[in-house]
């Protein structure tokens, strides 16, 4: 595989900081995890319409914002019971899922959130060996 | 019933075929998923897959966190749906994705409610017993 020594400019140096500070961690050259990164972009650019993402990941964050907004209020009133929210606007109290997610349907839009009145604890999965691949 | 291992890559990997479904109902796709007992979730699909059945319109409000061997993390979001086996028995389990996941994976979430025999020699998947799931619907927990 050839090399190739490269100058960029505008590089955020924030962002440059955290690069070579995880790099140094995981025991990567700059070099090694820069390839890593450049890989995994254009891996994700390659299968994913960017564009798409971000539109759904900006409407995630209405809802989102949403939700926390009025969660005490429904763990106090409407416990076990199911809630949906989209397009930055809650839509109401359900008996089940599907009831919720028939309101969603009618919005047409590109995120939602349909669930039940609870505590949510963060969680933290484990995620298998079989994300890794092997290079030889 | 008895699934054979895909050849696709060298040492052979068990893997599941399952029918997964949009939040509605609507849509869905035959997906074969790799067997992965280190994941602990139910399914991963790659995040365009995600897209395809709509499973952003009935997302958790919060992502959880998926933590490699490495001890890196990454976001992942969730949405909770309909799952088919051998195209009778009926799962609900959290389908987890990010434009970072580019596996089909199939987790203890989903693994632990099957009795599976890994033959290895034969290089098959044998799902031995599905008697106890002879009602067809099984949810799991949705917190």
């Amino acid at each position: 595989m050839g090399k190739k020594v490269i100058a960029i400019k505008n590089v955020d140096e924030k962002l440059y900081r955290r690069f070579k500070a995880l790099a140094t961690l995981k025991g990567l050259s700059l070099g090694e995890a820069f390839n890593q990164a450049l890989s995994l972009w254009i891996n994700i650019s390659e299968r994913v319409e960017v564009a798409e993402c971000l539109a759904v990941e900006e409407e995630a964050r209405a809802n989102r914002q949403v939700y926390e907004e009025l969660i005490d209020e429904l763990l106090e009133k409407h416990r076990n019971k199911y809630v949906a929210i989209a397009k930055g606007r809650f839509l109401g109290v359900f008996e089940s899922r599907e009831e919720a997610f028939n309101v969603v349907k009618k919005l047409k839009p590109r995120h939602a959130i349909v669930t039940r009145v609870e505590p949510k604890k963060l969680r933290v999965i484990e995620l298998g060996m079989s994300l890794f691949e092997v290079l030889e | 019933m008895k699934i054979p291992y895909s050849m696709g890559e060298e040492p052979p990997v068990p893997v599941l075929t399952l029918r997964v479904y949009s939040p509605g109902g609507d849509k869905n796709l035959v997906l074969t998923f790799r067997v992965d007992t280190g994941f602990a979730g139910g399914i991963t699909l790659p995040y365009d897959i995600y897209l395809r059945l709509g499973l952003t319109l009935a997302e958790e409000p919060y992502p959880v966190i998926g933590r490699f061997v490495t001890g890196s993390t990454v976001k992942l979001y969730r949405a909770y749906t309909k799952v088919e086996l051998e195209g009778k028995t009926v799962f609900y389990v959290y389908a987890y994705s990010s434009p970072y996941i580019a596996k089909k994976l199939v987790g203890r979430e989903f693994l632990n409610k099957l009795i599976l025999l890994l033959n290895g020699p034969q290089k098959t998947l044998e799902i031995l017993d599905n008697s106890g799931l002879k009602k067809n619907i099984s949810t799991t927990s949705t917190s």
